[in-house]
């Protein structure tokens, strides 16, 4: 069998193993996520939907607004899934007993961050078609909707790659655990909840700056219909730059891991 | 009634011990995300004070005197860790052997629960003032604040502790802590009543956190001794007996059951 294609086999296999755990565990995988994320936007539609009616608002509601970042917190919330179960595999010794296969181990992490994005996009779908429903606008249609979500799925395999990073070097729970919370300064510090006229000077720069905001104004500017091309650029631009980086490392870091001494 | 005393005192002792070992989840966790929502939420919804029905309060002043109630909201119960950790190690069933009063155990822990709440209350209510509040009360009203906001922590952990007595473990209340963002969210804490849509108002006006909340504001803002603060009052000691009864109750059931 050409090298190529047993490659491919073995990632699949590998896919729907994680895909088979992620269903016993639906509730961290899935559930959890959209439920958080669908509990953000319902609070704070109720709490400050009221600012939509404020001179300057650039949309017809507030959830207008907020409906493309409820879809990346999904990303956020759901972060570290697949890394913390390749933890578990090597502790578990799992992929020392691969290493008798004629198996290649880059399988297991391609097959893992695979079905990562995977997870992301359907979590993010989920999150999506409960925020149109909240009365969300999606004026670009059933092309809008996919490509919102192929972002989400995107920005999940580039996110993920931090989680990859701390799980294979620090190689505890606590690691990928801890880095959860660190979404919040993210999602806080940008354009998630008001445009940047609304924000005083010094908020507007760290936003401006803040590498994760042209994602989010991508992701927004495809469901009001009005896209951004250049802000989709830098977005592809950003999550490249962010993948290149830690899974060159995650792969390093794995390489030596699972290559006998 | 003195053994009692004396055994919450004990209790209350060994508690602010184990927190001044590892005092982050008990001093510094509970004012975080209470510190980031007052500076990030006046930066950005300040305008929603603009709003003819928001009111003439500008919205940093608004803000503060709710906001300052998540403290007690998201950061509670952390004492019922270690009581779960106690009833897992057999703590208490040595206890029983020594004739201490056991319901000192809850107390000890609910007055410490009050006590961690203070300096997280405080840094909250400083940066709120830096950041454009004000204290028409001065030092009076924001002391009422403070004490509002620690009766809080104490009335809301009484779940907390049912949790860890019917199981036995310390990571299982923490489960609860989600519940503080529809209690704080669906109140007067972030915005009035009349910003809100119809079933947002609805559910705040039977949310026990608003009552609370409107209290405190008009502590700060309005008249110190106000109707407002007096039915807060009420609220949190009403509060406090249901939560500690649960508690009691629990813990009742399972020294019975050992």
């Amino acid at each position: 069998m050409p090298r190529l294609r047993k490659f491919t086999r073995d990632t699949g296999l590998m896919f729907r193993r994680t895909a088979r755990e992620a269903t016993r565990n639906a509730g961290l995988a899935y559930v959890a996520p959209i439920l958080l994320s669908l509990f953000l936007l319902v609070l704070f539609q109720g709490v400050y939907g009221g600012i939509a009616d404020t001179a300057g608002w650039p949309t017809d509601a507030f959830v207008d607004w907020i409906a493309a970042g409820g879809v990346f917190v999904s990303v956020f919330v759901g972060a570290g899934y697949t890394a913390g179960g390749l933890l578990r595999d090597l502790d578990s010794g799992y992929l020392q007993r691969l290493r008798l296969l004629p198996v290649h181990p880059g399988a297991v992490l391609v097959g893992k961050v695979a079905f990562e994005a995977a997870r992301a996009a359907l979590v993010a779908a989920a999150v999506l078609a409960l925020a149109l429903v909240l009365g969300a606008d999606n004026r670009a249609g059933v092309a809008g909707f996919v490509l919102v979500v192929g972002l989400a799925a995107t920005f999940s395999f580039a996110w993920n790659g931090i989680f990859y990073v701390a799980a294979l070097t620090a190689r505890t729970h606590a690691a990928v655990l801890g880095l959860q919370p660190i979404f919040m300064p993210v999602i806080m510090f940008s354009t998630f909840w008001v445009p940047l006229s609304f924000m005083p000077g010094w908020y507007q720069t760290v936003a401006t700056w803040n590498p994760f905001n042209p994602v989010l104004v991508a992701g927004r500017s495809v469901l009001l219909g009005t896209t951004v091309w250049p802000d989709l650029v830098i977005a592809v631009a950003v999550m490249a730059g962010l993948a290149g980086l830690t899974y060159t490392l995650a792969a390093r870091r794995y390489t030596t891991l699972t290559t006998p001494a | 009634m003195r053994a009692l005393v004396n055994s919450t005192m004990l209790a209350f002792v060994r508690q602010a011990r184990e927190a001044r070992r590892d005092p982050g989840p008990f001093y510094v966790l509970p004012m975080l995300p209470a510190l980031l929502m007052t500076v990030v939420f006046i930066a950005l919804f300040e305008r929603i004070a603009t709003l003819e029905r928001f009111g003439d309060t500008a919205y940093a002043e608004f803000l503060v005197p709710g906001v300052v109630a998540l403290v007690a909201l998201l950061g509670a119960g952390a004492t019922s860790s270690s009581l779960a950790a106690d009833l897992r190690g057999g703590f208490f069933q040595r206890l029983r052997l020594l004739r201490a009063p056991i319901g000192s155990q809850l107390s000890g822990r609910l007055l410490f629960e009050a006590v961690r709440l203070l300096p997280g209350t405080a840094v909250v209510l400083a940066v709120g003032l830096a950041f454009g509040a004000t204290a028409h009360n001065g030092l009076a009203g924001i002391l009422v604040v403070v004490a509002l906001v620690t009766l809080l922590g104490v009335a809301f952990t009484g779940i907390f502790y049912a949790v860890a007595i019917r199981t036995h473990d310390p990571q299982t209340p923490f489960t609860l802590q989600p519940l503080g963002l529809p209690l704080s969210f669906l109140s007067t804490a972030l915005v009035p009543l009349a910003v809100m849509p119809e079933w947002a108002r609805t559910a705040a006006q039977f949310n026990p956190v608003t009552v609370v909340v409107d209290g405190s504001r008009q502590a700060m803002l309005g008249q110190l001794w106000s109707a407002e603060l007096g039915w807060s009052v009420v609220v949190l000691a009403v509060w406090t007996v249901l939560g500690v009864l649960l508690a009691w109750a629990a813990l009742s059931r399972d020294i019975a059951r050992s």
